[in-house]
């Protein structure tokens, strides 16, 4: 049997040695105390991407006048206005939601859910002339991967430097407030992110579709291993991560050594947590990949207090939302699942009593054209967000509505030829968005202002749709 | 490669417990029947021809026929003689010291666990470097080197051995698909993929069109594709086919492929129509751009994006819109018309797309570089205009280059060698521009591929775990199970899933990103690249690793299939129990193999270590192998190829 106080070494050992590779000495004690406030409150993040580029413009449609602008760019692809579930804001008036999404306009009506309009990767304000003038852009517009990347890092460029998620912002001071724990404070259900990636934490990369199980080997864990061997083969397999990890090693080597070792730590602290939280009230149908990881999201929440996090951030995906063709077919199911997990995911956060110490927000590469291509749309630029939770000041449509018409239209990032696409310029920016989010973490100004450079050309540097 | 062995006889004759082997060359010499014969067509280490020592043999019902063995091979072996080593058995081995073993060291009796401290004994690798060579040039070019490969290797040249390779017949996924799928069973497209990336013998061409189905990506995680799997195999096949051609050829197959055309929507794309507000669709304008062939930014021939901090944008938003209406017009063949919803059997995916000039927007097209397409041409002359015109810029050699290396070789080549491919991509010394069999082949005999691992410590790349997966079952014979009707599957997932375990498995990435992207870093914020370091997330490498423990554990012997699941391939230790008499010679199988020499001593030394604390009977000898493979295909260093 090993000795727990070697475990307890390991441990510390490959905490530390599992920090990024850049990280200093000095971040591994914490950048500094975090101030006792900004860590009083348990507080969990949920970001759901929406990968592809989600067509938000027929999730959330305008109202009265505005519904047949919208109505004449979008034609076969438009909501029936008498489809539209619909609701109102204070100041602009009647909306709907798209059919297919019930408990969005239930949420809304709770004040519950308010609705980010028009939002998109943004340097600076940005308007039709500043388009088509000398204003810096943001990189590769209309192109997923860079759209995603800006997204997820609220930077302009894709570089080196600025390519820290502001996710990853808030799980650094997550891991301050959370002290010295095994395993970060950060989890994507969803793959790699750019969101969480961070010069001083790490995440941990959890697959809602498999079991979180214990590796084998590891922690005399194995029914094949007589027990003769166990604790040999253990002693070694920790010898072979530590070795790799030796900082005389190419960055290659390391890399994958940390992540071995991360594996297994996050696996054998996560197992006993998330056994103790299977949470069987939350129901849905089995093919919902996006429900299924939101699940893990809420056990991990309900585990909390176990785990010794005081804040945690989360990152899930649901895919296919690229809906260059079908649209009208494909749409369906996809509203349908995004409807079902936010459902049920806030219907147990519920039940489980966390409902104001959990929000819950969307992004996406881009909006899509307002235009149809024949049977769907292509890549945009802005499109309409949404977030939730018992903390969210709800009912309310934060942001401007953008023009819908096909004709002259002043959002429309296009050339001056009378060709229309509707590509709807953002007014309100990513770092704005991710400001007010990260603020209700806790996250201090400076490192907002280190992690969102771009925030600083915002006037409105908090949208105020936290309530606390 | 000089083979001043080549025509020695070689190998090593065993007395394990019931049974007496001869591994080694040639096999055809008839040695009596009580001597089971291996092939082994190279010894992976010179210390390999050692006689069984004679004590053992006294207690051994098989002496009688390995002396006679020994004569025959003196026999036929003729003046070349048989390569005998019969001294250094147990250089390092548990008696902790050199010399002759005596049946005593031999006979502690032991269940495999673990003795008392033992004094410090220094492991001590002895691999011949061609074969290191032999190996790590497997493991770019291959599906992971074998026994078998090296030694076939090693009778030729690596130029004379590519093209070999290369006019080597095509392995084929449809034939098999159409025969075990009606089209929306997924599993056979699999199955047929494997096979052949473990048994046939064109390897070069299935790891070249490996790495092009992650550069031209479809994924069948599409619905629609789903069902159309005679096309997924076809698609496969065509970049098989064309892993050697010319580039513009295969970028035609992929534009023209209707597999392609429902995972891009090209397929029924059409004209613009101002009075309804429809506009072509720019999805396979804008990805074969960015993708397939020139990338966002405008690139060096040394495979740089300058100035890096603000790099050029290699098209325009407008010019994507104008490549939209070049790839207007494009319908299934097979079926009756434009509109009909009914779109026939699976022959339908595995046909080329064909032009319908009504929907074809014929008007004038300002492309890339100031190229315009008139106006007037048909649906397939604007198609071939706008490919030369992609084919033509100079972004080219450097995009397509730059990955085939990522794929094959090394994340982060250098400029140079980049320059180097990228030259030959752009003319492969008789004037012809984008041969990928010339490219391939720079790629592979490149100095840096050769060498680069003797002088930059980050060079190589992290494994590819269907690679991975692919060379743990041919180094270790893996055979599919009983009742597998000849289908490969892991413990825990069935071939089709094992991207939940892995992240990859053929076409069958999450979009047309593929499983990683080629800028991905080992860390946030460095400069390092590491594709697959994406996919190497704390769940995968759990799943993978705990798929690797029943992989060692379980399902490990043919003769013994009492466990639950007898269609799990299987892999064969015995081979390597007959080396764990001497764990070096064990160690060292593994550092040829699984390494190409690569081990680090630290690892190899831990490694030992273990199985000094393990017994040296059959049962010390097998738990030997069994721990020292799990934690060896586990670790952190085996995940690097180097």
């Amino acid at each position: 049997m090993r000795n727990p106080v070697d475990k307890e070494k390991r441990r510390l050992l490959k905490t530390l040695a599992a920090l990024p590779l850049g990280a200093g000495v000095s971040m591994m004690a914490g950048s500094g105390k975090a101030h006792a406030e900004q860590c009083d409150e348990a507080r969990s993040l949920v970001c759901i991407f929406l990968a592809g580029g989600a067509d938000s413009f027929n999730m959330f449609v305008p109202g009265g006048s505005r519904y047949d602008d919208y109505l004449g760019s979008r034609n076969e692809l438009a909501v029936a206005e008498s489809d539209l579930l619909s609701v109102s804001d204070a100041d602009q008036g009647e909306f709907g939601f798209h059919n297919l999404l019930p408990d969005f306009q239930r949420l809304y009506n709770e004040q519950r859910l308010s609705v980010l309009s028009n939002t998109g990767t943004l340097i600076q304000p940005t308007s039709k002339s500043d388009y088509l003038g000398t204003v810096a852009l943001p990189q590769s517009l209309f192109a997923h991967n860079t759209q995603q990347k800006l997204w997820q890092t609220g930077a302009g460029i894709v570089n080196g430097s600025t390519s820290f998620g502001w996710g990853g912002a808030i799980s650094a001071h997550a891991a301050n407030c959370n002290g010295s724990i095994p395993v970060a404070p950060a989890f994507s259900m969803g793959g790699s992110t750019d969101w969480l990636a961070s010069a001083s934490t790490n995440y941990v990369t959890l697959n809602a579709d498999v079991a979180v199980e214990r590796m084998y080997g590891y922690d005399n864990i194995s029914d094949w291993i007589p027990p003769t061997r166990l604790s040999g083969v253990g002693r070694t397999l920790n010898e072979l991560i530590a070795q790799g990890q030796a900082s005389s090693n190419p960055l290659l080597m390391r890399g994958i050594a940390n992540a071995v070792g991360r594996a297994s730590d996050a696996t054998a602290s996560l197992h006993s947590a998330l056994q103790a939280n299977q949470l069987p009230q939350m129901q849905y149908n089995g093919s919902n990949k996006l429900a299924k990881q939101l699940h893990l999201v809420a056990r991990m929440i309900a585990s909390r207090e176990e785990l010794g996090m005081q804040k945690q951030v989360f990152f899930v995906l649901m895919g296919g939302w690229d809906t260059h063709s079908d649209q009208l077919e494909r749409q369906p199911d996809l509203l349908n699942g995004l409807n079902e997990a936010v459902n049920a995911f806030q219907g147990t956060i519920d039940d489980i009593n966390k409902a104001s110490s959990v929000t819950t927000f969307t992004a996406s590469d881009f909006g899509r054209t307002l235009s149809s291509n024949g049977n769907g749309t292509d890549h945009g630029w802005g499109g309409h967000s949404f977030v939730f939770g018992g903390a969210v000041d709800g009912g309310r449509v934060i942001g401007e509505t953008p023009d819908y018409s096909d004709t002259d239209n002043p959002d429309d990032a296009g050339e001056d030829d009378g060709s229309f696409a509707g590509r709807i310029i953002p007014k309100i920016s990513v770092n704005q968005y991710a400001a007010t989010l990260s603020r209700w973490m806790g996250v201090s100004e400076s490192d907002l202002n280190n992690a969102l450079p771009d925030l600083q050309n915002f006037t409105q540097k908090d949208l105020g749709f936290m309530l606390s | 490669m000089p083979m001043h062995e080549r025509d020695r006889c070689f190998g090593f004759l065993s007395t394990a417990t019931h049974t007496c082997f001869w591994y080694g060359r040639p096999q055809s010499i008839r040695l009596p029947r009580e001597v089971s014969q291996h092939s082994m067509k190279r010894p992976y280490d010179s210390r390999l021809m050692r006689l069984p020592q004679l004590p053992l043999l006294a207690n051994n019902r098989c002496w009688t026929a390995v002396l006679l063995s020994l004569i025959l091979l003196l026999q036929a072996c003729g003046d070349s003689g048989v390569v005998i080593d019969n001294g250094s058995v147990t250089g390092s081995d548990n008696a902790g010291g050199g010399g002759t073993p005596t049946g005593e060291d031999l006979q502690e009796p032991d269940d495999g666990g673990p003795s008392g401290e033992l004094p410090p004994v220094t492991s001590v690798s002895n691999l011949d470097a061609e074969d290191v060579a032999a190996s790590r040039f497997l493991a770019q070019a291959s599906f992971g080197a074998t026994v078998d490969t090296i030694a076939e290797l090693r009778a030729t040249t690596l130029e004379e051995w590519i093209d070999a390779q290369m006019i080597l017949p095509v392995s084929l996924s449809e034939p098999y698909t159409r025969a075990n799928s009606n089209g929306s069973q997924g599993e056979a497209r699999h199955e047929a993929w494997w096979n052949n990336v473990l048994d046939e013998p064109d390897q070069l061409r299935q790891r070249v069109a490996f790495a092009l189905s992650q550069i031209f990506v479809v994924s069948d995680v599409d619905y629609l594709l789903a069902n159309n799997q005679w096309g997924m195999a076809n698609y496969y096949d065509m970049l098989s086919r064309n892993a050697f051609g010319n580039y513009r050829q295969l970028l035609e197959d992929v534009t023209l492929h209707p597999v392609m055309g429902v995972y891009l929507s090209m397929v029924r794309n059409e004209k613009a129509n101002v009075a309804e507000n429809i506009r072509p669709d720019e999805n396979y304008a804008r990805e074969v751009l960015q993708l397939f062939s020139i990338g966002l930014y405008e690139l060096n021939d040394r495979g740089e994006a300058l100035p890096a901090d603000n790099p050029v944008p290699s098209y325009t938003q407008a010019q994507i819109e104008e490549f939209a209406r070049v790839f207007t017009g494009w319908n299934y063949d097979l079926v009756t018309s434009w509109e009909t919803t009914n779109l026939g059997g699976g022959d339908t995916f595995t046909t080329p797309m064909v032009p319908d000039e009504r929907f074809h927007d014929t008007g004038s097209k300002t492309l890339l570089n100031d190229r315009v397409a008139p106006a007037g041409l048909s649906t397939r002359e604007d198609m071939a205009f706008a490919l030369d015109t992609i084919f033509q810029h100079a972004n080219v050699g450097p995009f397509i280059s730059k990955q085939l290396i990522q794929r094959l070789v090394t994340s982060n080549p250098s400029p140079e060698y980049v320059q180097r491919v990228v030259s030959v991509f752009n003319d492969n010394g008789a004037g012809e521009r984008g041969d990928l069999g010339a490219v391939v082949k720079a790629i592979l005999l490149d100095d840096e591929a050769r060498n680069g691992h003797e002088n930059d410590p980050d060079f190589g790349k992290l494994r590819e775990p269907v690679v991975r997966l692919a060379h743990v079952w041919r180094a270790l014979d893996g055979t599919p199970g009983p009742l597998s009707e000849g289908v490969h599957n892991t413990p825990n997932f069935t071939l089709n899933r094992i991207d939940e375990m892995t992240g990859q498995e053929v076409m069958q990435s999450p979009s047309v990103f593929n499983f990683y992207l080629p800028d991905h870093t080992i860390v946030p914020g460095g400069s390092t690249l590491s594709p697959e370091m994406q996919i190497m997330t704390e769940a995968n490498l759990a799943s993978t690793h705990n798929n690797f423990h029943h992989q060692v554990y379980r399902f490990n012997d043919r003769s013994d299939l009492s466990d639950d699941n007898p269609r799990v391939t299987i892999i064969d230790l015995q081979p390597l129990v007959e080396l764990a008499t001497d764990p070096d010679a064990l160690l060292d199988w593994y550092n040829l193999i699984f390494f190409a020499g690569a081990m680090p001593d630290d690892m190899r030394q831990s490694l030992f270590d273990y199985t000094r604390t393990l017994g040296s009977d059959d049962a010390g000898r097998f738990a030997a192998v069994q721990d020292t493979l799990f934690m060896m295909l586990t670790a952190p260093q085996y995940h690097i190829q180097r």
